[in-house]
C-alpha cells in the first residue's frame, strides 16, 4: 500500500514537473546572453586597449592572425592576387536581437521541436532554440533571425574581376515582409489574415545592369518548411510573368559569385544540410559597420575600411544531404548574440576552398526605434577565380508593406 | 568597299565599348522620370553564294543602326493610387542598299523600278511605326487601367505565338528569323486595358479585359528583301505590289468595330493557369473571293496604261494598279489556355552519370481558333474561289530545365546549362488541299496537321561574359528545319557583341526558297 502511495506520489510529482517545466524554464531563460562577461570581458577590454583604432593592413595582418578566419587571413596576405587591403579594429559592443524578438523568444520557449528530417516544427516567433548547443538548432536560429519583421532596401554592388582589375555594377531594390514569425511590428506574431500560411515574402526590382532593368522577382516561403517555395518573375525582354523553379538554387546567378542558396548567407531550407558543431571561436567580425567608411577600389576584391570587433562566434559545419551539391561543405560563423551569419567558407566538390562570404553586420533601427541586427554590406570572394561580388545596402526596417505587393498581379501590373 | 564599311562599323562599336564607361539610365527629378534604351549596330550577310535562279548576287541584307528609347514618368505616387506615363520609341537606319549595289537593284526592281521597297527597309517612315508604345496608367488597390498604344504579351511558350495574338508584328524589326524577339517586333495598338484584382477571389483569380479600336495588319519585309524573294516572284514586274495591296486593304474600324478580349489568371494546387478569349480580325489578310487573276495581273505587269485604267469590275479586274480591293481581314475568335508547374525532381539524362536535369518547369499552351478564315479554291486555280472558315486546334508543350554537365558545370563555377524543349502540334480537321491557309498554318497546303520540335540551349562562361546559345527547330512532317548557334561577348554590362549563324536545312522546296539563305549576323548593342 505504501509502495502504491509512493508510486502515485512520484508519478504525480513527475507529471507536475513536466507540466510546469517549460514555463519555469522560459521564466529563467537567460536570453540574450552577451558573448563576453566577467573575466572574459575584462581580458577583452585589456586586449582592446592595445588594438582598438589600429589599422590592420596586408603587411601587419599576421599580428591578429589568430582572430581571423583562415580564409580571410590568407586572402589579405596574398597581395599578388588580391592586392593590398586593410581594416580597422573597433571595440566590442553587444548586438542583441530586438526587444520584441527577446520577448517572443521567451514566450514561445520550449515549443519548437525538430522534425524527423531536421525541419522545424511548432515554431511561432522569436529565436526557436536560444540556449542550444546543437548545430541543427543553431542553423534554425540563424534562419529565423531578426529581420525587423520586414524591410525595404536598396543594394549597390560591384561584380569585380580581380585579374583584369575592373568592375561591373548592379543595383537592386528589395522588399521583404514577414507574414508570420513577427516580433516587433503589430500584428505579432502573425498577420491576422494569412490564408496561404506564408512565413515570409520577397520582391526584387532590378535597376542595373541595363540588360535586366525592370526585371522583378517575387518569392514566397511558407510556414511549412517542407513545402516548396513559389516564385515568379517579370522579364521585360519577353514582357511576361513567368514561373521560376525554386528547387534549383545552385545555378550561378548572372556574372556574380553566388547562387540562390548563398543569398543572405544561406537562403534555403535548413533541413537540406547536416550540421556539426565545431565550437566557439574568438574572431574579428564586422558587426557595427558604418558603410560610409567602406572603400571600394575598382578591381579590388576586398573592401578597405571594414570595421571589425572581437566576437565569440559559433562555428558550425554544414554538409548537404545531396551528394551532387555544389559545395562539399560550408563552414558557418554565427553571431551568438543575434544568430546572424557574419562569415562563411564554401568548399567546392573536390574539397578545395572556393569562396568566402563576409557579411558586414550593423545594428539598424526598426519599428518604434528597436535595434535590428543585420548586415549592411557584404563581400563574396571567389578565391579560385580571383573574382568577387561586393556591395552595400541602405535598409529601412519596420516599414509598412502592403501584402498585395507580394502577389502575381502586382508583378503583372508593374511590369514594363 | 563592303569590307571597309564592316570594319568601320566594328571599329565604331569597339570605340563605343571602351569609351562609354558605366551604362546607366537617365534618371531625372529624383527618379520620377526615367529614360533608358539601347543603340545597336547589326550586320546580316549571306553565308553562301546565290543560287542560279536568283537574279541578283548580293551579300549584305542588313547594315542597321537602331536607337530605342523607353521613357517612364511617374506623375503621381500616392498611398493608394499611382499615375504613370510610359512610352517606347524606336527608329533605325539600314544602310545595306548603300553598301551592296546588287541588293539595292533587287529591291528597286521588286518594286517595279521604284524606291518603295528600298524606303521600307531603310527606316520607319511614320510616327505610327516609331512610337511603339505610349500609354497612361492608373493603378489602384484593386484595379489598373492602361489607356493608349500598347503591346500585350499573353501566353507561356517561346517562339510559337499561340495565345499571344493581340498585337500584329512588323517583320522589318526581325533580324533573327530563327528565334524572333516578339517583344521587339510587335506593333503597338491603341487600346484600353483593364486589370481587376479584387482580394480573396477563389483560386486567386484576377481578371483582364481589352478593348482595341485599332487595327493594323502584319507588316512584312518588302519583296526583294533577303528572305521574301522566292523564285516565283522573278517572273513578276512588280511583285511588291501584292504586299502593298495587303496594307491598302486593311480596314479602319475604329470604335465602330473594336476587337476585344479578356483573360482570367488563377492558381490552383501549384498550377498557375490562364484562360483567355479574343475576338479579332485576322492580322494576315486573306485573298478575297475570285481575285486570283487580279492578284496576278497587277504585280505581273506593273504600272501600265492597262493596269492603271482597267475597270472590268464584274470580273474584279479593277484597281489593278495600284492594286487594291484584293484582301479581306475577316473576324475570328480565339480561346486560349495556359498552365505551368514546377516539377521538383532530378532526372538523369544518362543513368549512372551526373548528367541530369533539375529545376524543371513544365508549360503547356493550348489554343482553339474558331472561324479561322482562308481562301478556298473552288475551280480554275482560284479564278473561282471563296473564303472558308474553319477551326484550328494547337497545343505546345514546353519543358524548361537546368542541366548539370559533369566536369563542365563544376569548372565554370557551377553554372548549369539552360535547356528548353518545345513540342508543337496543330490540327485543322476540316482543312482540304484547296484551302490556302498556307503559309501561316501547317506550312504545306496538303497537310491538315503539323508537328514541330524546337530546342533552345544557353550557357555562360567567364562569369557571364561569354554567352553561347543555340536554337534549332525541326519540322517533323517533312524533315526540314533550321538551326542557329550564337555566341555573345559581354566585356561589361551594357555592351554586347554577338555573332549568330542561321542555317536552313532541307528547306529547298519551302515557299520562300530559304534553303540558300543561310546567314551570318554580327551585332553590337549598347544599353543604358
Amino acid at each position: 500500500m505504501k509502495l502504491k502511495i509512493f508510486a502515485l506520489g512520484a508519478f504525480g510529482a513527475i507529471a507536475l514537473l513536466l507540466t510546469v517545466a517549460p514555463f519555469a524554464s522560459a521564466k529563467d531563460l537567460q536570453y540574450p546572453v552577451a558573448c563576453y562577461q566577467g573575466d572574459d570581458l575584462k581580458k577583452l577590454q585589456d586586449w582592446e586597449a592595445t588594438w582598438v583604432g589600429k589599422k590592420i593592413t596586408s603587411a601587419n595582418v599576421d599580428q591578429v592572425k589568430d582572430f581571423l578566419p583562415e580564409s580571410f587571413y590568407a586572402t589579405m596576405k596574398d597581395t599578388g592576387k588580391f592586392g593590398d587591403s586593410w581594416f580597422e579594429i573597433v571595440p566590442y559592443k553587444s548586438a542583441f536581437a530586438s526587444a520584441g524578438n527577446v520577448e517572443m523568444t521567451k514566450k514561445y520557449y520550449g515549443q519548437t521541436k525538430l522534425g524527423p528530417s531536421g525541419e522545424i516544427l511548432g515554431y511561432v516567433s522569436g529565436t526557436p532554440f536560444p540556449d542550444t548547443k546543437d548545430a541543427t538548432e543553431m542553423a534554425h536560429n540563424f534562419r529565423t533571425r531578426d529581420y525587423g519583421d520586414g524591410y525595404n532596401n536598396h543594394d549597390n554592388a560591384w561584380i569585380v574581376d580581380g585579374r583584369l582589375k575592373y568592375d561591373m555594377n548592379s543595383e537592386i531594390k528589395n522588399s521583404l515582409c514577414f507574414f508570420s514569425g513577427r516580433t516587433d511590428m503589430p500584428p505579432v506574431p502573425e498577420f491576422t489574415e494569412n490564408p496561404k500560411q506564408i512565413w515570409r515574402a520577397f520582391t526584387m526590382l532590378q535597376l542595373q545592369p541595363p540588360e535586366t532593368r525592370n526585371m522583378r522577382i517575387m518569392e514566397v516561403h511558407y510556414k511549412d518548411t517542407l513545402k516548396a517555395y513559389d516564385s515568379w518573375f517579370w522579364m521585360p525582354s519577353i514582357r511576361r510573368v513567368r514561373r521560376r523553379s525554386t528547387s534549383e538554387r545552385q545555378d550561378a546567378q548572372g556574372g556574380a559569385d553566388y547562387c540562390a542558396f548563398d543569398n543572405m548567407g544561406w537562403d534555403g531550407p535548413v533541413q537540406v544540410n547536416i550540421y556539426k558543431y565545431l565550437g566557439q571561436k574568438d574572431l574579428l567580425m564586422g558587426r557595427h559597420t558604418d558603410s560610409k567608411k567602406l572603400v571600394h577600389t575598382p578591381g579590388d576584391c576586398l573592401f578597405d575600411g571594414t570595421q571589425r570587433e572581437r566576437v565569440k562566434m559559433h562555428v558550425i559545419e554544414a554538409t548537404s544531404k545531396d551528394p551532387n551539391f555544389l559545395y562539399s561543405k560550408m563552414v558557418w560563423y554565427l553571431d551568438p548574440e543575434n544568430w546572424q551569419m557574419l562569415y562563411s567558407d564554401r568548399y567546392d566538390r573536390s574539397g578545395k576552398l572556393w569562396k568566402w562570404i563576409d557579411q558586414l553586420g550593423y545594428v539598424g533601427k526598426g519599428y518604434n526605434g528597436v535595434d535590428v541586427p543585420h548586415f549592411n554590406a557584404s563581400q563574396t570572394v571567389d578565391i579560385q577565380r580571383i573574382h568577387a561580388t561586393v556591395g552595400s545596402t541602405d535598409i529601412q526596417f519596420g516599414v509598412e508593406l502592403a501584402q498585395d505587393i507580394f502577389t502575381l498581379d502586382y508583378l503583372q501590373k508593374h511590369g514594363y | 568597299m563592303k569590307r571597309n564599311f564592316v570594319l568601320g562599323l566594328l571599329m565604331l562599336a569597339a570605340g563605343l565599348c571602351f569609351t562609354a564607361g558605366t551604362a546607366q539610365a537617365i534618371d531625372l527629378f529624383d527618379g520620377d522620370v526615367v529614360i533608358h534604351g539601347k543603340i545597336s549596330e547589326q550586320l546580316l550577310m549571306r553565308a553562301h553564294d546565290t543560287r542560279s535562279w536568283e537574279e541578283y548576287d548580293y551579300t549584305v541584307a542588313n547594315a542597321r543602326s537602331t536607337l530605342k528609347l523607353e521613357t517612364m514618368w511617374h506623375a503621381y505616387k500616392g498611398p493608394e493610387y499611382e499615375l504613370n506615363f510610359y512610352g517606347v520609341f524606336k527608329q533605325f537606319y539600314d544602310a545595306a542598299d548603300h553598301i551592296d549595289g546588287n541588293y539595292k537593284r533587287m529591291l528597286y526592281d521588286a518594286a517595279g523600278g521604284t524606291d518603295k521597297a528600298i524606303n521600307e527597309v531603310r527606316s520607319y517612315s511614320n510616327f505610327k511605326d516609331i512610337c511603339r508604345e505610349m500609354y497612361s496608367e492608373l493603378n489602384g488597390p484593386m484595379f489598373q487601367v492602361r489607356l493608349g498604344k500598347q503591346i500585350v504579351s499573353w501566353g507561356e511558350t517561346g517562339f510559337e505565338r499561340m495565345v499571344d495574338q493581340i498585337n500584329p508584328i512588323d517583320q522589318r524589326g526581325n533580324l533573327n528569323p530563327a528565334y524572333p524577339d516578339f517583344a521587339e517586333i510587335k506593333q503597338g495598338l491603341w487600346m484600353a486595358r483593364f486589370f481587376f484584382t479584387p482580394p480573396d477571389q477563389p483560386l486567386d483569380m484576377t481578371y483582364e479585359f481589352l478593348v482595341i479600336p485599332d487595327f493594323e495588319p502584319t507588316v512584312l519585309n518588302p519583296v526583294g528583301y533577303h528572305n521574301t524573294h522566292p523564285r516565283a516572284f522573278n517572273s513578276l514586274n512588280n511583285p511588291n505590289e501584292m504586299y502593298e495591296s495587303y496594307y491598302r486593304d486593311a480596314p479602319h474600324d475604329s470604335f465602330s468595330k473594336p476587337e476585344w478580349g479578356g483573360r482570367i489568371r488563377g492558381f490552383l494546387a501549384g498550377y498557375d493557369w490562364t484562360l483567355s478569349y479574343f475576338n479579332h480580325r485576322v492580322d494576315d489578310g486573306v485573298v478575297a473571293p475570285n481575285r486570283a487573276l487580279k492578284q496576278g495581273i497587277g504585280p505581273a505587269l506593273g504600272s501600265t496604261s492597262f493596269t492603271r485604267n482597267a475597270d472590268f469590275s464584274f470580273m474584279h479586274l479593277n484597281h489593278l494598279y495600284p492594286l487594291s480591293d484584293n484582301y479581306r481581314y475577316p473576324w475570328q475568335q480565339d480561346v486560349g489556355f495556359t498552365v505551368n508547374k514546377p516539377v521538383d525532381v532530378r532526372i538523369p539524362i544518362i543513368p549512372g552519370t551526373d548528367l541530369a536535369m533539375t529545376g524543371n518547369i513544365a508549360r503547356l499552351e493550348a489554343m482553339w481558333e474558331h472561324n479561322k478564315p482562308a481562301l478556298h479554291v473552288e475551280a480554275l486555280e482560284g479564278l473561282k474561289s471563296s473564303i472558308t472558315r474553319q477551326d484550328r486546334y494547337a497545343v505546345c508543350v514546353s519543358w524548361a530545365t537546368k542541366v548539370f554537365m559533369p566536369y563542365v558545370t563544376p569548372y565554370f563555377r557551377n553554372k548549369l546549362l539552360s535547356w528548353t524543349t518545345q513540342l508543337f502540334y496543330e490540327k485543322m480537321p476540316d482543312k482540304h488541299s484547296s484551302d490556302y491557309y498556307y503559309p501561316w498554318v501547317t506550312y504545306e497546303k496538303k497537310r491538315s496537321s503539323w508537328t514541330m520540335v524546337s530546342q533552345e540551349l544557353s550557357y555562360e562562361f567567364w562569369n557571364g561574359r561569354i554567352l553561347p546559345g543555340f536554337y534549332g527547330a525541326w519540322y517533323c512532317n517533312n524533315g526540314g528545319g533550321y538551326w542557329a548557334p550564337a555566341i555573345a561577348f559581354k566585356p561589361n554590362f551594357g555592351h554586347t557583341f554577338l555573332v549568330r549563324y542561321l542555317a536552313y536545312s532541307h528547306l529547298k522546296d519551302s515557299p520562300a526558297n530559304v534553303d540558300s539563305k543561310d546567314s551570318w549576323t554580327f551585332e553590337y548593342t549598347y544599353e543604358f
